[in-house]
């Protein structure tokens, strides 16, 4: 058991005590050919495992539908609604739901789930939608969208938490807190990734060398259990939910609740240094994180010849010993240096000028995104997930995005970034990579079968490959090819992935090995006897 | 290869919509619905979904066309004209909640004739400040005074009407009503919906909002202080953003005033001039709005440039509230 009901709110009701025992699935008749039991996503050749029919055909729904509808749920089959939940932010995995929920309350998702188990109707989570891998696309069944459930219910000056519901998206949040002079600590760097979608799984900001991920700023959650229970649960209550909820991707529960920490709101100083090597910039991000001096870090490539480190500071008095005690250790160039230096390299490779004009152009494009007045005071910026979130989406957003990524520890971190960015530059002329480290706190419960490398101490180190797709089209195949050979890399690193369900799933028994898997299944099993929550996501 | 010199693309539609919701995040049917549905978002990918207008009423229906989600769109797209568009292919199938409305609004006489504004400042007013001689007198002496200014006989009510719920405008009155405005030296709106269109009919002639043309005389900024509150003119302000986000910013930094922005320097809508909220139809109601444009806020005073606005203000806050033009007066 994952939470004990004794201790638990609850509604009172569990999975199938109300509908009596689930229908037996009828085996197919002859000559029909059942449900592939490898997804249809699987990669060539890779051994898999799996536990669910890989697409689900429809039985049941419509005792499933009149069961949501006897029992007061809004559930919509009509082709509008249906259309805004075909794909996720990755575009390439297409389904359709057979209908949609728009959450409301934990008692209605409750509703939703115990039904869903008596019927056997696999139900997907969706907050932003902002998956790439399929992860929030349901593959038919339900598709239960938490953006419903979207409001700051309170704000605990004192405690300095907030209690909002699970959809919320954080920049929503911001607008809330920023009223009353707070923030929310750390969320990913894309302002409608929502709360729950992001504590499901681990949520990496630029301060997360700081804070760690946003899933470890959460202090407590409501979470309706795949049965249908609505438990409240924290360290300290159902320890055991809590930690599988938390980075579980979506396995053993929906968030429908969270309690944040959150701190006074500060503006921060940005500063950057450049450097033509990467491996220097790595090394030179590691000795920032090391030293605990800033608030803020991260590294940004153009191609690997611009590689930029940025870092920043919630309060003055940081930033001065920064830069009286780590920055005189530091390689990187300022602008300018960096400028005179990259104009020498390819006046000595003029057959190289078409790079360079783009890199050119790049930077004329960029850097007033993250520089435009109304989001700067006195050289501070105000909102800084206003602006990476807006040159993210304008810059980097399309229909088709793929984000492959890999997460190692410290030692091992500049080799794996270096090799997959060997991948990058087979596969693109025109790319990003993202790399940021992310504190740890112990060996915590919500680490096991997550984005945060198994073997990383203090710090886990991770990178993201970002193709710039507005520079090119691509097909599907490609894309996939390209995915697969920067996880190949991640394998060979013994690392992790953020990025790992859906499509990516073939990996996850590579990476994390049978006893782990098996050990995550049969909690899943036991869970969700069902096996009907986000089914296509991990197992 | 590496494109250096990619050729303009042509404007965006629904088509290039990629559903990343940052539409939504300042969208006040959002706001009060959670429904994404309602979002231009919603809409975008249910054309892409092969859905006709027919099929989204109540999402054309619902926006309030403050035109936020416009500057917000990471695409592009003209959100605005994309829902102006489905709603006239809501009027044309004979199903648009917006049109009996519309259709109401009466031209002004066909016996008016324009008068002459070359190299005057012609001023759309609102009816609200029509029928306050007062506040008129202050607004006209504010944008010059009474000899470089011509208050329009001619607001144009009921164009911006029809436009907002996707009816035709006859051509002989859509001329009718630019002929009052051909030769202005500036024209200035108290309400932005109809600000966006003249921009486009009448290029060349610059298209201020009411608010921008008072805060540009010092003794205005100088009567703004740090407990104002100061509520932008949301249609106006969204619709010309990527210029007006300067002055405001400027005027934030000088005065010290709050203002109706949010994160994203967006403004928020009251939403009390909309066409379906003066109906009575549709999920956004101006009172929430304006409890969320003043929650966690403690103003003074409320500084308005539309009326409806400070109307809507006055019904829920007993907190003073003043129009733009009366400040330094």
């Amino acid at each position: 058991m994952l939470f004990n009901p004794a201790s638990s709110r609850t509604t009172g009701a569990t999975a199938v005590r109300d509908g009596g025992a689930p229908p037996p699935v009828e085996p197919p008749p002859r000559g029909v050919i059942p449900p592939d039991p490898v997804s249809a996503d699987s990669l060539f050749g890779v051994p898999r495992q799996q536990t669910n029919p890989s697409r689900w055909s429809g039985e049941n729904w419509g005792a499933f539908a009149a069961a949501l509808r006897a029992d007061g749920v809004e559930l919509r089959e009509d082709r509008a609604t249906k259309s805004a939940f075909v794909t996720d932010a990755g575009g390439l995995s297409l389904g359709a739901p057979h209908g949609v929920v728009i959450a409301r309350s934990a008692a209605k998702v409750a509703a939703v789930l115990r039904a869903a188990q008596r019927f056997r109707v696999p139900v997907t989570t969706r907050g932003g939608g902002l998956t790439t891998e399929g992860e929030t696309v349901a593959f038919g069944g339900l598709a239960l969208d938490m953006t419903g459930m979207s409001r700051v219910k309170r704000v605990d000056r004192e405690a300095m938490t907030a209690r909002v519901e699970a959809g919320i998206f954080w920049h929503s949040l911001a607008e809330v807190l920023r009223r009353q002079g707070l923030d929310y600590i750390s969320a990913p760097l894309n302002f409608t990734s929502s709360v729950g979608g992001t504590l499901a799984v681990g949520g990496i900001d630029v301060n997360a060398c700081k804070w760690g991920c946003s899933a470890d700023q959460c202090v407590a959650m409501e979470v309706v259990t795949p049965t249908g229970d609505v438990v409240e649960c924290s360290e300290s209550r159902n320890p055991q939910l809590f930690e599988r909820v938390l980075l579980g991707y979506g396995q053993f529960g929906v968030v429908t609740e969270a309690t944040l920490r959150i701190r006074p709101y500060t503006p921060c100083r940005m500063h950057y240094l450049f450097y033509d090597d990467l491996r220097a910039c790595i090394g030179d991000l590691q000795e920032v994180v090391n030293s605990d001096a800033t608030d803020y870090s991260g590294i940004l490539t153009m191609k690997d010849r611009a590689n930029n480190l940025l870092f920043a500071f919630d309060s003055d008095d940081r930033e001065r010993a920064f830069f009286d005690k780590v920055r005189p250790r530091l390689r990187g160039l300022t602008e300018t240096q960096f400028a005179l230096r990259t104009a020498a390299f390819y006046a000595l490779r003029p057959w190289q000028l078409p790079e360079a004009l783009w890199l050119y152009r790049r930077k004329k494009l960029l850097l007033p995104e993250f520089e435009r007045p109304e989001h700067l005071r006195d050289g501070k910026l105000l909102d800084r997930t206003v602006v990476f979130s807006r040159a993210v989406w304008r810059h980097w957003g399309n229909r088709t995005m793929v984000i492959p990524d890999l997460s190692t520890n410290a030692a091992k971190f500049a080799d794996a970034v270096l090799e997959g960015n060997r991948v990058m530059r087979k596969y693109f002329k025109a790319y990003t990579l993202y790399c940021v480290a992310i504190r740890l706190f112990g060996k915590r419960d919500r680490y096991e079968l997550s984005c945060m490398p198994p073997d990383a101490e203090g710090w886990g180190y991770g990178c993201e490959f970002e193709p710039m797709f507005k520079a090119g089209e691509f097909s599907r195949d490609y894309l996939q090819s390209f995915k697969n050979a920067i996880y190949d890399v991640g394998l060979r690193y013994g690392g992790s992935y953020y990025r790992f369900g859906g499509a990516m799933k073939g990996y996850i028994r590579r990476m994390f090995g049978d006893e782990l898997v098996d050990r995550h299944l049969a909690m899943k099993r036991a869970a969700d006897p069902a096996m009907i929550l986000n089914p296509d996501v991990v197992f | 290869m590496y494109r250096l010199f990619a050729p303009v693309p042509p404007p965006a539609t629904f088509v290039a919509c990629s559903g990343c919701d940052v539409c939504a995040l300042s969208c006040p049917v959002w706001q009060q619905t959670h429904d994404l549905r309602l979002t231009p978002k919603g809409r975008a990918l249910a054309l892409q979904g092969g859905a006709a207008a027919t099929e989204i009423v109540e999402s054309l229906a619902a926006c309030v066309m403050c035109g936020s989600c416009v500057p917000a769109c990471p695409e592009q797209i003209d959100l605005v004209s994309m829902t102006l568009s489905l709603r006239a292919d809501l009027a044309a199938a004979g199903v648009s909640p917006l049109s009996p409305l519309a259709a109401s609004f009466a031209p002004p006489g066909e016996h008016s004739s324009p008068a002459n504004v070359h190299l005057k400042t012609v001023l759309l007013a609102e009816d609200r400040l029509l029928a306050s001689p007062s506040l008129l007198a202050a607004a006209t002496l504010r944008l010059g005074g009474p000899a470089h200014v011509v208050v329009a006989a001619d607001s144009g009510r009921d164009v911006s009407a029809r436009m907002e719920a996707g009816l035709t405008v006859p051509q002989a009155r859509l001329e009718r009503f630019l002929d009052g405005l051909r030769g202005a030296l500036r024209v200035v709106t108290t309400e932005g919906f109809i600000s966006r269109f003249v921009r486009k009919w009448l290029p060349g002639t610059p298209v201020r909002t009411l608010g921008e043309a008072c805060l540009a005389l010092p003794e205005t900024r100088r009567a703004l202080r740090p407990t104002d509150l100061y509520v932008v003119e949301a249609r106006g302000y969204n619709a010309d953003r990527e210029r007006l986000v300067a002055v405001y910013d400027a005027l934030r930094h000088e005065t010290g005033c709050d203002i109706s922005l949010d994160l994203q320097r967006l403004a928020i809508p009251t939403a009390a001039k909309a066409l379906n909220t003066r109906l009575g139809i549709g999920p956004v109601k101006s009172a929430e709005q304006v409890r969320w444009i003043l929650e966690g806020r403690h103003p003074r005073r409320i500084v308005v440039e539309n009326l409806e606005d400070g109307e809507a203000f006055r019904r829920e806050r007993g907190v003073e509230v003043v129009h733009v033009a009366t400040l330094g007066a």
